[in-house]
């Protein structure tokens, strides 16, 4: 056998499909992780009142208390064709000729997947781990520094590159870490919305790697998939090391 | 100019907390109406309070379900 299962994987178009569609994934989430929860954490940080900041807070945890599977099939059903949420509301506001099966279509279903959960708050099966470590990190920085820069003159914007980002490196660095390994692994979301359909628009490495092992039984092909994944991850994760600087040396 | 970005910031952040809670809100409120209620007006309160699906979830409503 050798390297032959190795060889049938990239020769397996399903499966190299799989990964330009995991690239995809990745790519997106990278750039979710390091926008939108970091505007979340911010916005929340200006709030000067303790007790809304709590609220808001706790409220922007909500997604991580409730079990993952719930969350991706609240969306399946926002999503859904027919009766779907979102047609509704396109369709109640005068835009019906928008309204499409979200999911099934193959030129939405990626970009679906990519979109659903709340973006605001980090990737869809973290929940709002993103928002909560830029905000913890957010609130670990010296007020001292914050008042220098307004002694200074700084406006808000300067303030936040040449304080915030410098000191949230590292925060930074973590969230695209997680986010590169949630996007090679990403099963859960695909399987209960599209099982990587329609055709093979939206499959992952783990859908095929499923397949594979467990309805196709070909387990040392399966094994394959799966050690090329980790291989995959580790290249970005390593990538990633290289590239991102730590808050320690920007200090 | 930093009381406008500072409103702006607020409302932007109340948008960010309707988008996080109104999936919840619909989880909820569908979880007390009929299949054909829901698909009708999925946002609305429930007109006739159904506790069917809570019951068939726990049929005998005895011990942890």
């Amino acid at each position: 056998m050798g390297l032959d299962n190795y060889i049938a994987a990239f020769r397996d178009i399903t499966f190299t499909k799989s990964l330009v569609n995991s690239l995809w994934i990745a790519g997106a989430d990278i750039l979710i992780v390091l926008t939108f929860p970091l505007l979340a954490a911010e916005l929340l940080y200006a709030v000067k009142s303790t007790k809304k900041q709590y609220v808001v807070r706790t409220a922007f945890t909500f997604p991580m208390v409730v079990p993952s599977v719930v969350i991706i099939l609240l969306w399946k059903w926002i999503l859904a064709g027919d009766t779907g949420v979102l047609n509704n509301i396109l369709t109640s506001i005068g835009l019906g000729n928008l309204a499409k099966p979200w999911l099934g279509d193959s030129r939405t279903a990626l970009g679906s997947i990519i979109a659903i959960g709340f973006p605001w708050l980090g990737s869809a099966s973290l929940g709002g781990l993103q928002f909560l470590l830029y905000f913890g990190a957010l609130q670990n920085i010296s007020k001292d520094m914050f008042e220098a820069a307004e002694i200074d003159g700084a406006n808000i914007f300067q303030r936040f590159i040449k304080i915030d980002l410098p000191m949230l490196a590292s925060q930074m660095k973590l969230t695209v870490t997680l986010a590169i390994i949630n996007a090679v692994q990403v099963f859960d979301t695909v399987y209960i919305l599209t099982k990587g359909g329609p055709g093979t628009a939206t499959i992952t490495p783990s859908v095929v790697l499923y397949e594979q092992g467990f309805t196709y039984r070909k387990m040392g092909y399966a094994s394959a998939i799966g050690v090329i994944m980790f291989a995959i991850i580790m290249v970005l994760t390593v990538i990633n090391q290289k590239l991102m600087k730590n808050t320690e040396s920007m200090d | 100019m930093r009381k406008a970005v500072s409103i702006f910031s607020r409302i932007l952040l109340g948008i960010l907390l309707l988008l996080t809670l109104a999936p919840f809100y619909l989880l909820v409120i569908n979880s007390f109406k009929g299949q054909t209620e829901i698909i009708k007006t999925p946002f609305q309160l429930a007109v006739n309070w159904q506790f069917m699906n809570y019951a068939k979830r726990c049929p005998r409503w005895s011990g942890p379900c």
